[in-house]
């Protein structure tokens, strides 16, 4: 019995052994037929992505954006916040007529990115940038700037939606019923609110820049109740290229753990073409997986469907 | 003949500023980028992965040409080396393979790519891409190297252009190691950056953040102050490129093209733009240099007093007692004090004579008990006397000496230069700046006028072919007439023969202001102290001999003597004794006390003379230029030299292109294109000056 039982003993601690062994063995090999598989299927390699800082859409609102080296700036903008969101309000009625909200801070290198949403009309989310001095921990107020063409590019799309307010009411309508439709989502709000340039919602963005949008701006910046009717009539006349306005129809899938629909895609697709009354413009789709990259506020995962990028879909 | 250049298309400026400031900006897919007036639109991106490559793909609007823009490592002053050592190895790092994955995927969705390009290891990415792929251009800046065997030596790259910036620390390292042959293709160095330990980061980058205008410029001095401006420093703007074929001006000439209209125009253009920006900023570096010099100049008179009264306070410091405050000025305190012990000693003599009569008036009873004891009260007082009288003499040298010294040495210490000015180094940089601020203004209107030449003879060749056309179509002849050109004359700016030994100027104004101020003080004024602190001990001594004397009196001896206990008893004798020598101790305590002070005050002086000269150093020099200042100078000089080498650069390549052609006009403007360079390389040298 004695031996019978150091036998067993000795079986069982085996079995445990092995057992760890095996499901070790067991990992390692799933993992690499896995990337066997993809190398084989595509013929070509993939890059591993990093997905630590994946989050569901539905769950991202914009918090966790950052820049390069802006660790130490965050810090100091966030113990100056009040005098930043004067400069800044100050900055925007100042060079460009327009009241705004201040929604978020991000450090960068040398400053801060301060994210503002315009009040009112032209409506459009931006950024400008605070210059803050490291090694004195002083935040520059009176050096707020914006990157080339940034906050013009936002402002251009911001009046160019006021001209085509009807379009764009038919583009809402369209994108509301693709999520009613299909089992995609767009952005929070929030997350627009707290990372986005340009004419923003949750579904799509426009973004709008050339000669005509910058002689747009100026008509703008001399007479802020031109009104509606007189940009749509500037634009008329002075036929833009359609291109020159990007719309970009950004979706996500409503599931987690769901691969983007090709299928939903090309059907939104072929909606997109064949639905009239938009807005004149260059419109591109975009298909995500559930989730977003929250440090970069972007999906560049490899799934994503984007099948329109160099010819985009021209609406005159 | 070479095609002209199409200023929409995605030059090796736009690849540049895309890799040293754009990669690093986390753009959205399908935002749109503004990089020297051309609209590029990010189409894809690829951000996080776990080797760390970051890319993005943009499209040129104008041309659809399609870029690839490898993103940097993030941390780029604190993992250069981390990068360097795994690069140095021969495994290749699994980031150049994402790379290349990445290139060849983008490759297959979008069609051909155009170019690559990158900074820093994201040159390295860059240069791994474009060494498989010969067909397209690559473009890095600052690159780090490849791992062992990746490029053959053998090879020439032709596709591959690496920009090093002037004061990058990555690629000066990688060359001093001698691992520079692990970078592939051309090299070529640009004038960008500012030597500036602050600015390792953006020298590496060749970008800061720009401005509300999309410049990328750093501030120097302090707004609201002479001299307060902006350096320029954006790695593309330092790219020098051909005006007719845009490409880049390195290391040899570019194709020869042929001088009809359109090429002249564009050199005419060309001037307009490229030069013509660039001696912008020249002109404002310089004036902002030349106003730097001339407030220091209009401060002459203040930095003369600031370094006087700072070496007053100084000086009366280095005492380290509150009596010798102003000892440098008027010394009114420490000698009120003297005459305070003179008063003091006249009084205590007052009392011991006082107390020697009393001695001297024994009782008769008690005279043959007790020894006579007399207090020589002159003999004693004399030479106390004396030697406060000698004290106040020395404070008073003392005194002058300093006010010599301040007066009469310290504004000799700023004279020198060249024409002995009475403000060496301010003197003579004001009269160097005075010849190369004519010089500058002389360069620019000969530029303008050079462009307005050119753009004439290309307007005259036009007409001229136009007429000659109608002439032979019509029949009728030519007129003789010619289109009136702009005259450039040919002249030669002005030699400055002064900072011959450059910047170095101050530091030897410096060293030796330095030298004659210690000497003057340790010869003129220590002996002095010296002084003061032997007669101090000799007024102590004095004054202990003194009391010695006072406090013998007490020992009359009348105790233990009954005669004496009797009269003690029974005379007030004693109890007087008691109050004069106590009357005459006050005083005599309070000098020792005060000549004690004053002794241990002349001797933390001369101790601490030395250190306090040492100390002084930095006064003079801010005294003979504020460092920062100068510094600045320095910097806006440094700049300007970077852009006239460019410039340079530029007119040696539109001689080259002018020489051997056959037109009259043509020669002429070569001619004065070789009269240009000469004034520029003028200034050049004088600028360089302001450099060393």
């Amino acid at each position: 019995m004695h031996k019978n039982e150091k036998v067993l003993a000795f079986g069982l601690g085996i079995t445990v052994l092995l057992g760890g062994c095996s499901m070790g063995t067991d990992n390692v090999k799933s993992t690499d037929s896995e990337t066997e598989t993809v190398a084989q299927a595509g013929g070509e390699q993939e890059i591993a992505m990093n997905t630590e800082n994946l989050v569901s859409i539905q769950d991202y609102n914009g918090e966790g954006y950052a820049l390069r080296n802006g660790e130490e700036t965050d810090k100091i903008a966030e113990a100056n916040r009040e005098d930043i969101e004067v400069a800044v309000k100050k900055f925007f009625s100042e060079k460009y007529k327009t009241e705004v909200i201040v929604h978020n801070l991000v450090g960068a290198v040398d400053g801060v990115s301060v994210f503002v949403e315009s009040v009112g009309e032209p409506h459009f989310h931006t950024f400008a940038i605070v210059p803050i001095d490291v090694k004195s921990k002083t935040v520059k107020t009176d050096g707020v700037w914006s990157q080339e063409g940034q906050v013009e590019s936002a402002l251009s799309a911001g009046i160019f939606a006021m001209a085509y307010e009807k379009e764009i009411d038919n583009l809402d309508v369209f994108v509301n019923q693709v999520i009613k439709d299909y089992p995609v989502v767009g952005k929070n709000m929030e997350a627009v609110n707290n990372t986005s340039s340009g004419y923003y919602t949750s579904h799509y963005f426009i973004s709008a820049f050339d000669d005509i949008f910058n002689k747009l701006n100026t008509l703008y910046m001399k007479d802020q109740n031109i009104s509606k009717e007189e940009i749509r009539k500037f634009l008329d006349e002075s036929k833009f290229d359609p291109e020159s306005v990007s719309i970009t129809l950004n979706f996500f899938m409503k599931e987690a753990n769901t691969e983007p629909d090709e299928k939903a895609y090309d059907e939104i697709l072929n909606k997109i073409k064949e639905s009239d009354g938009f807005p004149k413009g260059g419109y591109a789709l975009i298909l995500n997986d559930n989730t977003i990259d929250s440090k970069y506020g972007t999906n560049s995962n490899d799934n994503t469907i984007s099948k329109n990028d160099l010819n985009k879909i021209v609406k005159e | 003949m070479t095609t002209i250049n199409d200023v929409s298309n995605t030059d090796d400026k736009d690849l540049v500023e895309l890799a040293g400031y754009h990669s690093y900006k986390h753009y959205e897919r399908f935002s749109d980028i503004w990089v020297n007036g051309k609209r590029f639109d990010v189409i894809h991106t690829k951000y996080n992965s776990v080797s760390g490559l970051d890319a993005l793909t943009v499209k040129n609007f104008e041309t659809k040409e399609i870029s690839i823009v490898f993103v940097g490592s993030e941390q780029l002053d604190k993992d250069w080396l981390g990068t360097n050592t795994k690069l140095i190895g021969t495994v290749p790092p699994q980031q150049i393979e994402d790379a290349k994955i990445y290139f060849q995927q983008m490759n297959d969705k979008y069609g051909e790519i155009s170019s690559v390009s990158g900074n820093s290891l994201a040159g390295a990415l860059t240069n791994a891409v474009a060494i498989d792929n010969p067909q397209v251009k690559a473009v890095t800046l600052n690159p780090a190297i490849l791992p062992f065997g990746m490029v053959d030596s053998s090879e020439e790259y032709p596709n591959i252009t690496n920009y090093y910036s002037k004061y990058d620390f990555l690629t000066g390292t990688e060359e001093s190691l001698g691992l520079g042959d692990r970078i592939p293709g051309n090299k070529h160095g640009i004038n960008n950056g500012v030597p500036l330990f602050s600015m390792l980061g953006s020298n590496h980058t060749g970008y800061i953040e720009a401005d509300e205008n999309g410049e990328f410029k750093i501030e120097v001095g302090v707004k609201g102050q002479p001299g307060h401006g902006f350096i320029y420093i954006g790695a593309d703007d330092h790219i020098v490129t051909s005006l007719w074929t845009g490409s880049p001006l390195y290391g040899g000439q570019t194709e020869k093209i042929v001088l009809n209209k359109e090429n002249l125009l564009l050199l005419s253009n060309g001037i307009q733009d490229q030069v013509k920006g660039r001696i912008t900023n020249v002109q404002n570096y310089l004036n902002n240099s030349v106003s730097i010099v001339l407030d220091e100049s209009m401060q002459f008179s203040t930095r003369v007093t600031v370094l006087q009264q700072t070496f007053q306070m100084m000086f009366d410091e280095t005492a380290g007692d509150p009596l010798f405050n102003g000892i440098s000025n008027t010394g009114t305190l420490i000698k009120g004090c003297i005459d305070h012990l003179i008063t003091l000693l006249d009084a205590a003599e007052a009392k011991c004579r006082i107390l020697n009569s009393i001695l001297n008036s024994k009782p008769a009873e008690i005279i043959e008990f007790i020894a006579s004891i007399n207090i020589d009260v002159e003999s004693l007082f004399a030479p106390a006397r004396e030697y406060l009288n000698q004290l106040k003499d020395d404070v008073d040298n003392l005194v002058n000496g300093a006010q010599n010294i301040i007066q009469t040495y310290i504004p000799e210490l700023f004279k020198g230069g060249k024409d002995m000015f009475v403000d060496a180094v301010v003197g003579e940089l004001n009269a160097h700046y005075s010849i190369v601020h004519k010089n500058k203004e002389a360069v620019y209107n000969q530029l303008t006028n050079y462009e307005k030449q050119v753009k004439d003879i290309a307007t005259s060749m036009f007409n001229k072919d136009q007429n000659l056309g109608s002439s032979i179509q019509s029949g009728i002849s030519l007129a003789d007439g010619v289109d009136a050109i702009q005259k450039t004359e040919i002249m030669n700016i002005e030699n400055s023969p002064y900072l011959t030994i450059g910047m170095k100027i101050k530091e030897l104004q410096v060293n030796l202001a330095h030298q004659q101020f210690t000497s003057l003080v340790t010869t003129i004024l220590q002996p002095i102290v010296d002084n003061i602190y032997q007669i101090a001990l000799f007024v102590e001594s004095a004054l202990s001999s003194i009391i010695f004397r006072v406090k013998a009196a007490l020992n009359v001896g009348l105790y233990g003597n009954p005669v004496g206990l009797f009269i003690s008893l029974f005379t007030d004798y004693e109890q007087k004794i008691k109050t004069a020598v106590n009357n005459a101790f006050v005083p005599l305590e309070e000098i020792k006390t005060i000549a004690e002070t004053v002794r241990i005050g002349a001797g933390s002086m001369s101790a601490n003379i030395p250190e306090m000269l040492q100390n002084f150093k930095p006064y003079i020099d801010t005294a003979i230029f504020e460092p920062g200042k100068f510094d600045d100078v320095r910097l806006y000089n440094i700049s300007t030299l970077a852009i006239l080498d460019e410039m340079e650069m530029l007119f040696n390549d539109i001689i080259f292109q002018l020489s051997n052609e056959k037109a009259n006009a043509i020669e002429a403007t070569l001619e004065v294109s070789k009269n240009v360079l000469s004034n520029l390389q003028i200034l050049k040298e004088q600028v360089n000056r302001g450099t060393l």
